[in-house]
């Protein structure tokens, strides 16, 4: 989720790229009800400024989308501006051909209602935004620039200060004119460690140093740097009691399929939670999931998931080169939750 | 384990919690309730129970070694209730190896559901126990100190779970700068502080930005008198989303009915006296979401502070 300053016209009203005008027209509403200015539920959270703004953008967006033509030059727009944004190289512009698809895929949302941890906006979740600034510069639709912190050379250009609104198209010779680099600004030192789990003892004093990148496996148990008061007893005694009663790591031979199940079978026989492999790879939960139950619709671009899977792969001690395109190929053959559903 | 919050002080925490407790166990679950208001313990006055001599105090205070040998009975079946602590009256401020030794011990109990009835405000007592707990109820009433106080809070257990994540000075300072209502770098929402740690260290932001994803606290408006009041959730979640990038979960409402205060005057449990108000429908379709919660965190490990 980005600051609503940085979302784009289908991120501001929470659709999707192939959302109908039926779908706009709802969600269009539901804002105008809840950024209107007696609204209790902006209270003590937005600015009077900040509100006009978002209801002024919220506008904006709403009249660009229900109109064809202009979402039509929008969404290129959009895709022109970065296509890796878009899914398997789908782009807005797709819309037509993909309706069909968007609605099966509601309807299976619907059937699902459980499936709570849906991100509203996965085509966008997916990607890992660019820094601020480039934001900032490169996409047209940002209205304001954002707030610049510190006292960094930040936009010093002019910046629109009103909306884009007929002809984003016209916009072409937008170059990211002052982008430069921030080359200048050191890598703090700090060392990247590779903390488990952190006890910290309340006032935060000086930071005790933490232990240098330790191995990047699991099997590192909790240390209780404060003073412990406690003699360990059952809970911690409890892993140690998981061990001896870990299922079988499950054989791979040629003809075993690489699928979410067996990437779940040997972290489970590895003893690992979710949420540990999530603390030691810093890869979201939600992702881990999901490659796992094969929800391959929210996963993000093929790129990230080869990694993902790489670091799976030496977490879970498997074989990375039998692993990663197995499961990538199937990823591509599109089977997974939805293919079933 | 459950946490029950909201920042504010009146809003139905304790009532809230009590009467959660009692559909869970009515479902056959063993539900133990603990009164982790440090500053004004009164859950089991919503139990309807006189104050137990038993409680949580004698176990901070190491009169009682195992956490397990304070749980009285509630008087209901399968209820069991860790009474307040009374005599730290005022201090919230419980010491952190003290808070560290009973959260590990409140995550031990024998029980299928544990409800931690929260105190208001956001010390970092009450931000701690929530950011343990599996799942962290917010409530609110239609009002704007309600939300401005929710808001704060959520805020506030944001920031805390950046802190207790993060290990580096630089980024400490940052963050706690964050937590300062007025603070010099203009922080005010989480993308404020996403943007300034991105820009030192993009990982990192990356890393903060997919913790702010996974932060999904869950919400029920209380006391709701009127179908506008009940719009309020809907409206709250776009808010909080649009602005502090937190994606809250609603469980839904709770009608504000004459029959809530009358149980607690009367010492009575309104989900045990009175089955087919609104109120009563209400809170258990909010315990039946609950319960779906925690059928999918069974099957997927959610995201929990472990301290
Ligand atoms: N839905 C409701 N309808 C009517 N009265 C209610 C409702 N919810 C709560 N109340 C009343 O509000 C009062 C405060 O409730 P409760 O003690 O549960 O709040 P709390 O959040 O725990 O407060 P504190 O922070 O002081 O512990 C109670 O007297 C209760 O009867
Ligand atoms: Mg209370």
């Amino acid at each position: 989720m980005k600051d609503f300053r940085e979302q784009n016209y289908y991120e501001l009203l929470e659709v999707t790229v192939h959302a109908s005008q039926q779908e706009i027209e709802d969600s269009y509403r539901q804002a105008r009800r809840a950024f209107a200015s007696d609204s209790v539920a902006t209270y003590a959270l937005f600015s009077p400024e900040e509100l006009v703004l978002l209801r002024r953008r919220i506008e904006e967006a709403y009249r660009v989308l229900t109109d064809a033509e202009r979402r039509r030059l929008y969404d290129r727009e959009l895709s022109r501006l970065d296509s890796t944004q878009w899914p398997d190289g789908e782009t807005p512009a797709d819309t037509k051909q993909q309706e069909q698809r968007a609605d099966e895929q509601r309807q299976q949302q619907e059937q699902e209602p459980d499936n709570e941890d849906q991100p509203r906006l996965p085509l966008v979740e997916s990607k890992p935004p660019p820094p601020a600034d480039e934001v900032a510069e490169v996409d047209p639709v940002v209205t304001e620039p954002a707030e610049p912190v510190e006292s960094e050379p930040v936009e010093s250009e002019p910046v629109e200060s009103e909306p884009v609104e007929s002809e984003p198209v016209e916009s072409e010779s937008a170059e990211p004119e002052s982008a430069e680099p921030k080359s200048g600004e050191p890598k703090s030192g700090e060392p990247e460690t590779v903390v488990l789990e952190s006890t910290k003892p309340e006032p935060v004093g000086p930071e005790s140093v933490a232990p240098p990148a330790g191995p990047a496996l699991p099997r590192v148990e909790k240390t209780e740097s404060g003073p412990a008061t406690d003699a360990p007893s059952a809970g911690e005694a409890a892993s140690t009691r998981q061990e001896e009663q870990l299922p079988p790591l499950p054989r791979i031979d040629d003809d075993t399929p690489i699928d979410g199940e067996l990437l779940r079978r040997v972290r489970l026989a590895r003893g690992l939670e979710l949420e540990r492999i999530a603390e030691i790879t810093k890869i979201s939960i939600y992702y881990l999931r999901n490659l796992e139950i094969e929800d391959f619709t929210n996963l993000p671009a093929r790129v990230y998931v080869r990694g993902y899977l790489k670091q799976l792969c030496s977490i879970l001690e498997l074989d990375a080169s039998r692993i990663v395109d197995a499961y990538l190929a199937r990823l591509d053959a599109g089977g997974g939750r939805e293919g079933e559903g | 384990m459950i946490a029950v919050g909201g920042g504010k002080g009146g809003i139905g925490k304790s009532l809230l919690t009590a009467n959660l407790g009692v559909c869970f166990a009515r479902s056959g679950k063993r539900v133990v309730l603990v009164d982790a208001d440090l500053g004004g313990a009164n859950l089991h006055t919503c139990l309807g129970i006189d104050l137990p001599a038993a409680s949580l105090s004698d176990f901070v205070q190491r009169r009682v070694a195992n956490l397990e040998d304070v749980v009285v009975d509630s008087g209901i079946d399968g209820l069991g209730l860790i009474s307040g602590a009374q005599d730290f009256l005022g201090s919230a401020n419980i010491k952190y190896t003290q808070k560290l030794r009973t959260l590990r011990q409140i995550r031990r109990l024998q029980a299928d559901v544990i409800l931690l009835d929260l105190g208001s405000g956001t010390s970092f007592n009450v931000l701690d126990f929530f950011l343990s707990s599996h799942l962290g109820i917010v409530i609110i009433v239609p009002e704007p100190t309600s939300l401005e106080n929710s808001y704060r809070f959520l805020r506030s257990a944001f920031y805390r779970l950046l802190h207790h994540r993060e290990s580096a000075r630089p980024f400490l300072e940052i963050i706690e700068q964050a937590m300062l209502p007025n603070n010099d770098k203009a922080i005010r929402t989480p993308h404020d502080i996403i943007r300034l740690v991105g820009r030192m260290d993009p990982e990192r932001g990356d890393r903060y930005r997919a913790w702010l994803s996974s932060f999904r606290p869950l919400l029920v408006v209380n006391q709701v008198r009127s179908p506008e009041d009940a719009e309020l959730g809907p409206a709250v979640l776009l808010a909080c989303r649009k602005y502090l990038g937190i994606e809250l979960d609603l469980l839904g409402h709770i009608d504000y009915g004459d029959n809530v205060w009358q149980a607690v005057r009367t010492r009575t449990v309104l989900m045990m006296q009175d089955v087919e108000s609104p109120v009563t429908q209400r809170i258990w379709h909010v315990a039946r979401q609950i319960e779906k919660r925690m059928e999918s965190l069974e099957v997927a490990g959610r995201e929990r502070l472990k301290l």
